[in-house]
Formats: C-alpha cells, structure tokens, sequence
C-alpha cells in the first residue's frame, strides 16, 4: 500500500551524440572482470587492435574480454588468486580485427562470433545472474531497451539512430532461444519491427528493470531460466554482423547536478570517467560515479555494461555535526518498513520479508519469497532506501545466490 | 523524487506532528511539561545506556515515545508510576530485543498497558480528550512519509466503525476521538509491529479495530485499542507467514501459467 502519489516520471537523456576524446587509459580492474581465472592472450608492452582477445577464463572458455580500442597494452597487474587486478591499455591508431560473420546464421556459428568478439559476456542468465554457458538453452530471450533511472540514455531514440544495426542484431538473437524473444521497450515508443521478436512495452522507473520484465512474462522464481541482454549489446552485434568489426563504443548519458548540461557521448567501454566528463563540468568540486544518483559508484573506468555517468555536486559539508548527526545516523540501524520506499520493490516480492530474510542470511526463505528470480540490478533502487551503514542488500542478494547455486 | 529515509524524512516530521496535541493539551495541564521532560529523560536514559552497551547509535524516535506516553496518560498520573512503566515499556518492549526496527511491540502500548493492568488507582484507561482537529496534521505527515501503512490505518477504522455498529454502539464516534486517531497512526499503525506485507497490514488493521470496538464494550475505548493492539501485534508475525504462504503460492500458480501457457 502506497500513498497515492503519481510516480514522478523518469528523466532520459536524448540529443546528439557528442564525442570524447581519451587523455588516459582505458581501464579494466579485476573486480569488472567476470573471469576468475584468467587466461592472459597479451603482454604488457604488446599492441592490440581493437577486437583483439586479451584474456579469457580458464574453466569457462565462454567469457572472453576483448580490446574495445587499438593501441598498447601499458600496465597489466597480476592480483590475488592468480587473478589479474588491472588492465590498461592507451588507445592509439586504428586497426581493427575483421570478424568472419558468414557462419553467424546458425546458432553455433552465432555462438562462436559473440564469444571470439567478446560480446557473449552481455548476456546474463536468470537465475544466479552468471554470463550463460553456451551449451545450455533459456526458455526465452528478453531484450532490455528500457531506463529505470533518471538521466539514463533514451533508449528509443538512440535505438532509432542506430536502426541498421540494431534490426539485424536482435534478427539474429532470435536463434539463441527456442522460446520467445521478448524485445521491452518503453511504453508509447514502438521498437523497429522484427520478425519472430515479440515486443512488449514498460514504463520507466522500477518497471524497466529486466527483473520486473521477467517477472510479467515469463518468471523463473520457481523454475526454468530466462537469459537477458542491454538495447546497446544489440546494436553492438549488429555492428559485428554489419561490419565484420566490433562497435568500438557505447552511447553514454552524462547527466546530474554537476555538468553543463546533460549529453549523450559515444565513449569506449572502460574509459577514464574523468576523460568522459572534462570540459563538461560545472565550476566547483563535483564528485563522478558511474551509474545512476542514488546507486552508482566511484569507480575510476567506465564498465562496459554501464550506461550512465553521474556528476554531482560536491556537498561542502557533511549535513548534521556531532550529536544530531550520531542522533541522524544510527550506527547498525534495523530495517524500518515504509510504505513509500517499498514501492521500489521488484513486482512480485514482497519487500519487507525478502529484505529481512536475506539480513538473515535466511537462504530458504528467500527463494521460496523469489530469490532466483531476481539479480542485483533489480534490487539496487530499493537498496538505496533501505541498505544503509553496514547492510548492502544487493551484496546479501549476491552472497544468497551463490549459496542457491550451491546447492542446485 | 522522494526524499531519502533519515531524520528529517522521517523522524522530524513525526515528532512535530505530536507538538500539536501536546500544546492543545498543555494549556489545561500545567504538568504536562515536567511529565514530558520526565519521560524524555527516563526514555533517553534507557536508551543511551543500551546504545553505548551494544555500540549503536541513538535515534530521535525515544523522543516520539516519551512525548506520546506523556500525552496519553492523565493528568493525575504519580510520576513514579510512569518512571517504571516506561522503563518496564522501554527496556522490555524495545531495548532487550537490539532497538527499534528489531522488537515486536510498540513500546507506548506496552507501557500503557502495564500501566493499566498495574495501577488501577489511576484513570489510564480513560485517555485523554483530544479535538479530532489535533491530530490530523498527524495523519497528513504519517501517511505522506509512508510511516503509517495506509491498509492498516484505514482497516482500523473500518474495524472500529464496523464492530461499533453491530454492537450497537456509534460507528462514528471512535473516529471522532482525536487520542484514538493519534493512537491507531502512532500505536496500531506502527510500521515494525503492524504486520510486513500488503495483506497482513490490511489483516492486522481489521483484528486491531474489531477486537478494540468489542472490547468497548466493556470500558474506554481508549483503553480497549492499547489492549487491542497489544494482542495484534502478538499475531501479527503469524497473519504475516499466513500472507506470504498465499501471495508465494499465488505467484508460482501464475508463473506456471506463464510458462506453459
């Protein structure tokens, strides 16, 4: 039960698409790294073209990191576990490796491009959130072109920019799944028509999460699996398939009380978030964080998967001193139900229970209440109400799954 | 957008809504004042000796207990009485179980009822006399914080008026009360102890008023919905288990459905 307020509406960021130029590295630390174990394909000090491997896993050969950019390889640091903790890479000149895309008709061959082109890593599957073994099928494919945060890319507008690409891109996803391909897009925008896709359209806000599309066509909580990809990992394959090269960028949002004013920028995966905002900053201290307001984080690269950097204005000071602010801020504080942040909840969860199940680390609970329907992504609003001081319930979400997976 | 949870989203808000009652009620109790520094001080001093106990931090909600309990009970009240049961209230109701957000009663409706059941000398039961105009600034900021679930305020009331009517009583007279509106919004609408899920809230609203316009029967009405609430909220984990059991087996019915279908 809410107060019967209107949900404000989600503002995206359209216009022209803006160009960055790339001062540093780019960048990718170990934790963005799906791999565990990495298998390293270049050297530090080696020339890469942009497409080229440069690591993969060693027990799932499937997730495959590529070079978004030519140029060399200026720092690679080996990390705990013999895992790799960075990865840079200064961008320069302009090769390009040539994708043999004749084979892509058929599932295998479809399979085998977007692994060698690094591209199978956007794929999540339902349940556990894990990149998808290739050898395994999902009963249907959903197709992510919605926002659920403010300043976000408008997907429909940049997907009607890139049509040539995005049509042939989501045409050849159909062949992943023998179940349905669910094309989400927002409510009111229609999509480019493609056959054997089923478009379905979602608000902004919470409703364009992938979860709450999962979870209004085709759930997974109690069975089954779904897998899902982002609107710019379709163009991106479209480009592959087009080209026979890689989609060297992404459509990025810059948006938030700090810039000039909010742009759309072309930027390549794992760029320098401050190259991506120089110039367009406001004067005065700003703070960047990759992701949206209420849940992104200051990182110092720009993950592939995400599509927003958020610049805010630094506060000059921290609200509340001394006893109000220990009075404000109780340390360990339990989790009070409120009826106005519950309404962030993925549909179909019951948020009060869930939340108290995963703090308890309540494994059982928690999947009968829907866990496997869910990843992280989908609990990141309702996390920024409730998780605060010491209680992340995204990484609780996380921990809960791997104990699922586990056990399955 | 919404504001984000904390002190001035939610606390605040909730507080300055009682210093209406409170002002309308002090012009004709001159103890209201020392009673409500009492309390805060008794509130206070449970509270910080637990926080600095368990490392935790305090938070401004003592302040909404002290101030209700000191508005709720006469103006004859003995300030003993109220020093132990709002320590038994506050260190039983509350405290032991690790703070708010962690225990399962509201702990002004455990001191009033162990202040009802104690000391019978004192008129507790009764309430005080409060113009419905007094509280509904209360009802306004509660609602619009989110802080009062909206199911089970309104099922209260359909439960009072409801009960009311077949027993015989004036339906409307409960919601004409200003101390019972202040006591469903503050005390059975409580969001830690009024039920979790969508359903059990509406469930426990319904229990809470029906049981306290029976319970009228036999006395105040006042006294009726602190004893009401007290035994809702007793069974408010058991309606919420029972909620659950139908929304999951409700849900994988429909994902079924959606799958095959």
């Amino acid at each position: 039960m809410g107060f019967p307020w209107r949900p404000s509406r989600v503002p995206l960021v359209a216009g022209p698409v803006g160009d960055v130029r790339l001062h540093g590295t780019l960048g990718f630390v170990g934790s963005d790294l799906a791999a565990l174990r990495p298998v390293l394909a270049v050297a530090e000090g080696q020339r890469v073209a942009a497409g080229s491997r440069l690591l993969s896993d060693r027990r799932r050969p499937w997730i495959v990191l590529v070079a978004p950019v030519a140029g060399e390889v200026v720092r690679l640091e080996p990390g705990p576990r013999r895992g790799i903790s960075a990865l840079e890479i200064r961008a320069g000149g302009d090769e390009a490796l040539e994708f043999d895309t004749t084979a892509a008709g058929s599932r295998e061959g479809l399979i085998a491009l977007m692994v060698q082109s690094g591209l199978w890593t956007a794929l999540r599957a339902r349940p556990f959130g894990r990149v998808p073994n290739p050898a395994t099928t999902p009963d249907a494919l959903f197709v992510t072109a919605t926002e659920a945060r403010r300043g976000a890319p408008d997907a429909a507008a940049v997907i009607a920019e890139y049509e040539p690409w995005f049509r042939p891109g989501l045409a050849a996803l159909t062949a992943l799944t023998p179940g349905r391909t669910w094309l989400c897009h927002r409510r009111g925008h229609p999509p480019p028509q493609v056959p054997g896709v089923t478009p379905r359209g979602f608000p902004d806000g919470p409703g364009g999460l992938p979860g709450a599309h999962v979870h209004a066509l085709h759930p997974v909580a109690h069975g089954g699996s779904v897998w899902q990809i982002g609107w710019q990992d379709v163009i991106a394959l479209g480009c592959l398939l087009e080209t026979g090269r890689i989609w060297r960028h992404r459509i990025v949002a810059l948006s938030g009380s700090g810039v000039l004013r909010p742009e759309l920028l072309a930027v390549p995966p794992g760029a320098r978030l401050h190259d991506i905002a120089a110039g367009r900053l406001i004067a005065g201290s700003t703070r960047l964080v990759a992701g949206g307001a209420e849940d992104g984080l200051p990182v110092p690269f720009l993950r592939r998967d995400i599509r927003q950097v958020t610049a805010l204005r630094h506060r000059l000071r921290e609200p509340g001193r001394g006893w109000l602010r220990q009075l404000a801020h109780a340390a360990r504080p339990a989790l009070i139900p409120n009826a106005l942040d519950e309404r962030l909840a993925p549909p179909g969860i019951a948020p009060v229970p869930f939340l108290r199940a995963l703090a308890a680390g309540d494994v059982e609970t928690a999947r009968r209440l829907g866990a496997l329907g869910l990843i992280e992504e989908d609990l990141a609003l309702l996390n920024a109400r409730f998780g605060r001081q010491g209680t992340d319930y995204t990484a609780l979400l996380r921990q809960t799954l791997d104990d699922l997976e586990a056990e399955a | 957008m919404m504001m984000r949870p904390g002190l001035f989203r939610d606390d605040l808000p909730a507080l300055l809504a009682l210093l209406i009652p409170v002002i309308w009620r002090a012009q004709g109790d001159p103890w209201l004042g020392p009673r409500l520094a009492l309390c805060l001080i008794v509130v206070f001093g449970w509270q910080a000796l637990f926080a600095r106990l368990r490392g935790q931090g305090l938070s401004l909600h003592g302040a909404a207990t002290a101030a209700l309990v000191a508005l709720f009970v006469p103006d004859t009240a003995p300030h003993w009485q109220l020093v132990i049961g709002l320590s038994f209230g506050v260190v039983l109701g509350e405290a032991v179980f690790g703070g708010r957000g962690r225990s399962f009663v509201q702990p002004v409706v455990l001191v009033l009822a162990f202040l009802i059941f104690s000391f019978a000398d004192q008129p507790y039961r009764a309430g005080p006399e409060l113009p419905l105009w007094t509280a509904l600034p209360a009802v306004v900021v509660l609602i619009a914080t989110g802080q009062a679930p909206v199911g089970t305020v309104l099922g209260a009331a359909a439960g009072l008026a409801g009960l009311s009517w077949l027993t015989g009583a004036d339906p409307l007279a409960p919601l004409m009360s200003g101390a019972l509106v202040l006591a469903v919004l503050y005390l059975t609408a409580d969001p830690v102890t009024s039920g979790a899920t969508a359903a059990g809230r509406w469930i426990c609203g319904l229990l809470a008023g029906g049981t306290a316009a029976l319970f009228a029967t036999a006395g105040p009405a006042f006294g009726a919905l602190v004893f009401a609430t007290l035994l809702t909220s007793v069974f408010a984990p058991l309606i919420d288990h029972l909620a659950l059991a139908v929304q999951v087996a409700r849900l994988r019915r429909r994902e079924r459905r959606l799958r095959h279908g």
